[in-house]
């Protein structure tokens, strides 16, 4: 699986948010770190394919091994895109006048999960996450902490090939930081995994991770973690 | 020790073996090197061991799963999908508010034509209410959360449309014997029928295409201007002079509004 941008240009209104953006996503983790207003949110909307850009193209490509055609990339539609995306918005909600565990069971049928798996499923992801004692609990009861766990396992009970994450670890405890990364980490081994962040602490320094700094809607670095420290130090003085 | 553990130490083994032979080698020139069929052989047992290593392709078996359901448990599904929205607590609600309507109406009025007048008002206010819970607005994230789902939007719309009007017209039409009673003919059905039919689309098609405050107001203000209304056009009972006319335009209409709902082509989110 892979997402190509070429050249992409994104305003919403009369702001340009995003400048010529050029770059490629594969399986892995990619941090996106900028200070605010850097366009990290207007990215992550484009890979939903919530906004289209101005300027430039994305292009999700699956690599299929064909006995007669033999190996290719095969370009996938926009439906197809969107039955394989877990998306996490910035200030997740969920529908607040339903129960965890009817938000999340409604979830799993709408990410296609069969209906034979959707209890068992539900009910792992609840004790995982350690929201069970407040399963039939209306989401706005919720604390932050708690909500921001719902949205991340809506974004994740299907273990999206895509997965795209705005502020994950935002409210989180260092324990519930800890167990959502280890799941991101294993989901990492087949899918592409795009977190925004701000909390340049909570970036593993690992040789299959990667970075992307922008600034001021251009792409100010991209590659691997080793350059973190840099960064975090041009994140300090901006 | 199982024969896999065996096999494992065995190639740890001739790895630090190989590599103890290549840092001989860099070390001291004259150190034999290690051939190159051995080190693409050990390179190609190290990609092997990193791919047992990861974990298991859960998302494939899912999409292996998905793929041998049938058409039957698809729709199932997506029904289920979409029930859930509105919830089995709202469904009981709702119908236990057509009933308290019902039967109050059905004490209060000795006439049958007075009585489905009334009757027939308060449940499309209710039909009005419910379409637009269940179409209610949504912020930008749920938006887009709503928009990345294995079924389509207008599968997903389609599907929630069909159950909200579904289940009210067949709470509807046994509810209007109630309130006939010993008058009940086909027509009173279809007089019921075709005044729920036409204010659920209305109220869905409106906001499907200006959105939930701009769609019930207009709903509500077709539906006031009918109570207030001398002249009865869409709330007809069998007895009046253009009955059939009347109910069999409200159809076609209903019919051609719910049909534009295909020509919106585009069902992406629209963020400015």
């Amino acid at each position: 699986m892979r997402i190509t941008l070429n050249n992409v240009e994104c305003s919403t209104g009369d702001t340009t948010r995003l400048k010529s953006i050029t770059c490629s996503f594969t399986k892995g983790i990619t941090y996106i770190v900028g200070k605010n207003g850097a366009g990290k949110s207007t990215l992550l909307k484009l890979l939903t394919t919530a906004i289209q850009p101005v300027h430039g193209e994305i292009n999700y490509t699956l690599l299929v091994r064909d006995e007669q055609m033999g190996t290719y990339r095969k370009k996938l539609t926009k439906e197809e895109i969107r039955k394989i995306i877990g998306f996490l918005p910035q200030h997740f909600t969920g529908h607040s006048d339903m129960s965890v565990e009817k938000y999340i069971t409604y979830m799993a049928y709408h990410k296609g999960i069969p209906r034979k798996f959707v209890k068992k499923s539900v009910e792992h992801w609840l004790k995982e996450s350690h929201l069970t004692h407040v399963k039939r609990r209306k989401i706005r009861h919720l604390s932050g902490g708690e909500r921001q766990k719902v949205g991340l396992i809506q974004a994740l009970i299907n273990l999206p090939r895509i997965c795209i994450l705005d502020e994950p670890f935002e409210s989180l405890d260092i324990e519930e930081r800890l167990h959502f990364g280890q799941v991101l980490q294993r989901l990492s081994y087949h899918s592409i995994i795009i977190i925004s962040t701000h909390l340049v602490d909570e970036i593993r320094q690992s040789s299959e991770d990667k970075i992307l700094y922008l600034d001021e809607g251009s792409i100010a670095y991209f590659g691997g973690t080793e350059l973190l420290d840099a960064v975090t130090q041009r994140l300090e003085e901006a | 020790m199982s024969g896999k553990g065996l096999e494992e130490v065995s190639e740890n083994q001739e790895l630090t073996k190989l590599e103890q032979e290549w840092k001989a080698h860099f070390d001291r020139f004259t150190a034999p090197e290690p051939t190159r069929e051995m080190t693409l052989d050990l390179i190609q047992k190290i990609k092997n061991m990193e791919q047992n290593q990861s974990p298991v392709d859960l998302r494939q078996e899912l999409e292996t799963t998905q793929q041998s359901l049938s058409t039957r448990s698809k729709i199932i599904n997506m029904f289920l999908s979409q029930w859930n929205f509105y919830g089995t607590t709202s469904w009981l609600l709702t119908a236990l508010l057509m009933i308290a309507i019902t039967f109050t109406i059905s004490e209060n009025f000795s006439d049958a034509v007075t009585g489905f007048a009334s009757w027939i008002k308060w449940i499309t206010l209710l039909v009005i209410g419910v379409i637009g819970y269940s179409f209610r607005p949504k912020n930008e994230g749920n938006e887009i959360i709503e928009t990345l789902s294995y079924y389509p939007m207008i599968q997903q719309i389609f599907t929630r449309f069909m159950i909200v009007m579904g289940i009210q017209l067949v709470l509807t039409l046994p509810l209007s014997f109630v309130i006939v009673g010993k008058e009940s003919t086909m027509l009173y059905l279809v007089s019921s029928f075709i005044p729920v039919f036409f204010f659920g689309v209305i109220g869905f098609v409106a906001i499907f295409w200006l959105g939930q405050k701009i769609g019930l107001s207009i709903t509500l203000f077709i539906w006031f201007s009918q109570v207030l209304l001398k002249k009865k056009l869409l709330f007809q009972a069998p007895g009046d002079e253009y009955f059939i006319v009347m109910n069999l335009m409200v159809l076609v209409v209903s019919i051609l509004l719910l049909s534009s709902v295909i020509l919106k082509k585009r069902f992406s989110v629209d963020l400015k």
